[in-house]
């Protein structure tokens, strides 16, 4: 069970302050609990921290690993600039897309795993490379790729 | 700062230090181009279009925000510069939607002007326009996102004249598009419909929501009888829109309007001065109730509600002081609530046939328009707002020579107007003919400043403050008055409003009459005024203001013979029954 958003901020302010270098930490710290950042946070936020709730939006658009759509339990961000691309990371992202019958950007309708594709990743010597959630994966092949998604709760 | 030497395409010049290359080349009168430089605005830096060569560094300087040095060498206008500056046109042209004949910046665009400059006639770099993408639902402000070239200083005006910010940068990387919370339309978000970003976009990526072809089809239609009202600020403005130096062209205004087949040509002033004598005797009645009667109710300071801007930041932001706001419609209300009952009988016309419309120097005014309260003539009290900008497009279409039309008089019944309605235009303009008339009324004599100009509340200083005593002698039933000293403030521009409502919220502040006008300069640099704006262009327009002002030959309100009148015949007595169930509104709480 998690906390109710207002919670999260309120909690949040208390831990790194209301000052406008604290909103990153704050939305990190939604966005780790509920998966996403919902619209009263962002509200609660802005509020907290004395700016416009355009402000915070502006922000969180900025992080591709923060959203405002609820995501899945998981995510996997596969990797799609050059060196992974050379090493074939469109074999992978058909394999992953096959696998859980969504396109990237989509999440399965049991509300699994998200799918998305993310520019590099810092693991360009190791291509081609996933994250899922917070751990990497590298120099997949398509029945490793399998294997990671069927471990995933 | 002491003064350093720089050479500026050969020249040496003396220049302040720490100023910027783009104001050191401004004093030696050399012109760079600039696009998200504004000088109402902090600097951003991120067009490169200012890029000068300085002799001695690697890359090239960006003019806008880089500060000179002691003999520093600068060239504004070598081979790299120009590659550079063409470069950089080319790119942004590249992303953008360019159909200039169709778009509501022709001929006014900053983008399209460089372009010109620069010789752009070919561009080499792969076109990917953005998709048009038209934000349509806000009643005064259109957005098109495929014009826009991420400036900012829509953004930066948003936030920093006006403290409202609700425009951002949303995205990242090339997929930066300039949006508001949950990319909603402008209408679901709290903007005040001010228009500060539109006259600061430097493009046609912001516009009114126009109103011109439906204007025409009523002129064109025989049924109906056309009335316009024109705002005070728009006779200062006009000119300027038709590309002329800027003046008041009062008579001209007048006479191309009638030219354009406009059945009754007639002026806010009327209620600007008809507004003066409503909210001076609710001033006046509000300061008897809590220095006579104590009532504690009563809330003071009270507040101006002429521009819509305001009211409807205030709707959002400080709902609590809500009551503080004059009931007091704004003079375009007024007008509109009374062209479709007062003026229809005087005409003899049926008020279903009237269309209303006025010319204002404001986006927020159509938004105002469309509120449910403003029909209490039994009708929209107001049919269409066109800005001053939109009326100018109107006169071109119409082929009037601006320049050499005989100016003409306004038509009667609410054509009248005083010096003091004129000054509406302006910041501290409302406060001014108010205490004109106010101190009158309760002193029975003339306000004791030279020439009836109040000039502690002129100016450009973003909040005027001015105490005014009153004499020891009233006029009778306002002895209550006598030795007491007026406080009162006057802001412009948002921001500076918020900095005032912020005291009022704490009680730190003890006015008795506080005048907010939500655009800085007040009307006459309104969101519906000629672009583009600076400091020095509403400079010249407040002094057109108030040089209009002080030619007229009635300067206080209730001098005004048609407002006599009006009285006489109609409205009986300030703030009477007819006046409250025509003039008088309510507000109401926003999100
Ligand atoms: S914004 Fe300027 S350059 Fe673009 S289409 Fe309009 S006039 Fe042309
Ligand atoms: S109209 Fe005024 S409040 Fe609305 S976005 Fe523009 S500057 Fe901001
Ligand atoms: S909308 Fe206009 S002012 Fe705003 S960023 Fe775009 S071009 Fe600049
Ligand atoms: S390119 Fe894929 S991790 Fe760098
Ligand atoms: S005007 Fe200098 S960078 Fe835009």
């Amino acid at each position: 069970m998690s906390r109710n958003p207002q919670k999260i901020v309120f909690d949040a302010v208390a831990k790194y302050g209301s000052g406008r270098e604290a909103v990153v930490q704050i939305l990190t710290e939604i966005n780790r609990e509920l998966g996403y950042i919902p619209e009263e946070s962002i509200v609660a936020v802005a509020d907290a921290v004395g700016v416009s709730n355009a402000e915070i939006y502006s922000v969180i658009s900025f992080y591709s690993f923060f959203s405002t759509e609820p995501r899945g339990r998981n995510i996997i961000r596969l990797c799609t600039t050059i060196s992974c691309e050379m090493k074939g990371s469109r074999e992978i992202l058909e394999t992953i897309e096959a696998e859980l019958g969504i396109k990237a950007g989509a999440t399965t309708p049991d509300g699994r795993i998200t799918l998305e594709t993310t520019s590099c990743i810092g693991l360009c010597d190791q291509a081609p490379a996933i994250l899922v959630n917070d751990t990497p994966h590298t120099r997949l092949t398509p029945d490793e790729t399998r294997r990671i998604i069927a471990g995933l709760e | 700062m002491p003064n350093i030497s720089v050479k500026i395409n050969g020249t040496l010049t003396s220049v302040r230090e720490g100023i910027t290359i783009l104001e050191a080349c401004g004093t030696a009168g050399v012109e760079i181009p600039t696009l998200c430089y504004h000088p109402d605005l902090s600097l951003a830096g991120n067009c490169r279009m200012c890029l000068v060569e300085v002799e001695g560094w690697r890359t090239l300087a960006i003019a806008c925000v880089t500060p000179v040095i002691p003999n520093m060498v600068v060239n504004t206008h070598s081979k790299k510069v120009r590659h550079a500056r063409r470069t950089v046109l080319k790119l942004l042209l590249a992303s953008h939607n360019v159909n200039c004949p169709e778009c509501e910046r022709n001929k006014n665009c900053e983008l399209q002007e460089l372009a010109e400059k620069h010789n752009i006639t070919s561009n080499e770099y792969q076109t990917s326009p953005k998709p048009e993408s038209i934000e349509e639902v806000s009643p005064g402000i259109m957005r098109d996102n495929s014009r826009c070239i991420m400036c900012t200083r829509c953004v930066r005006t948003c936030e920093e004249l006006q403290s409202v910010a609700v425009i951002k940068p949303v995205g990242r990387s090339s997929s930066v598009t300039i949006s508001t919370f949950m990319d909603r339309s402008l209408n679901d978000v709290p903007c005040t419909q001010c228009g500060q970003c539109v006259i600061r976009c430097p493009t046609g990526a912001l516009f009114e929501t126009s109103e011109v072809r439906p204007v025409w089809e009523a002129i064109e239609n025989p049924d109906k009888f056309v009335v316009f009202q024109t705002a005070p600020a728009v006779r200062v403005g006009l000119a300027e829109a038709l590309g002329l130096p800027i003046d008041r062209s009062t008579g001209q205004m007048v006479a191309a309007i009638r030219g354009m087949g406009v059945d009754r040509v007639l002026d806010t002033d009327f209620t600007a001065d008809l507004t003066i004598i409503e909210e001076g005797h609710e001033l006046i009645s509000r300061l008897k109730s809590a220095l006579v009667d104590g009532d504690e109710s009563v809330a003071l300071p009270m507040m101006t509600s002429c521009s819509p801007g305001w009211i409807k930041f205030i709707e959002h932001k400080y709902p609590e002081l809500l009551s503080n706001v004059s009931t007091c419609k704004s003079p375009q209300q007024m007008f509109g609530a009374l062209a479709k009952t007062y003026l229809a009988g005087k005409e003899g016309i049926d008020p279903a046939k009237i269309v209303s419309v006025s010319i204002m120097p404001c986006t927020a005014k159509k938004f105002e328009k469309e509120r449910p309260e403003m029909r209490d003539s039994g009708y929209k009290d107001v049919d269409y707002v066109l800005t001053t900008r939109e009326l100018a497009r109107m006169i071109d279409e119409a082929g009037i020579d601006f320049e050499k039309i005989t100016e003409e008089k306004f038509d009667r019944w609410m054509g009248d107007s005083t010096g003091a309605a004129v000054i509406f235009g302006a910041t501290g303009g409302v406060m001014e003919a108010a205490l004109r008339t106010a101190y009158e009324i309760v002193s029975g004599q003339e306000i004791p400043f030279d020439g009836l100009n109040i000039e502690p509340v002129r100016g450009m200083e973003g909040i005027k403050e001015a105490a005014i005593t009153m004499p020891e002698r009233m006029a009778t039933g306002f002895e209550f008055l006598a030795g007491v000293t007026l406080k009162v403030a006057v802001a412009h521009g948002l921001a500076n409003a918020k900095i005032l409502m912020d005291k009022v919220r704490s009680g730190e502040a003890d006015y008795h009459f506080i005048e907010i006008m939500a655009c800085p300069g007040g009307c006459l640099g309104g969101g519906g005024q000629p672009i583009p704006t600076s400091p020095e262009i509403r400079q010249k327009r407040t002094e057109s203001i108030y040089a209009e002002d002080a030619a007229l030959h009635f300067r206080k309100s209730h001098a005004n013979p048609e407002i006599q009148l009006l009285y006489a015949e109609f409205l009986k007595e300030p703030l009477g029954h007819k006046s409250h169930e025509l003039l008088h509104t309510h507000y109401i709480k926003r999100d």
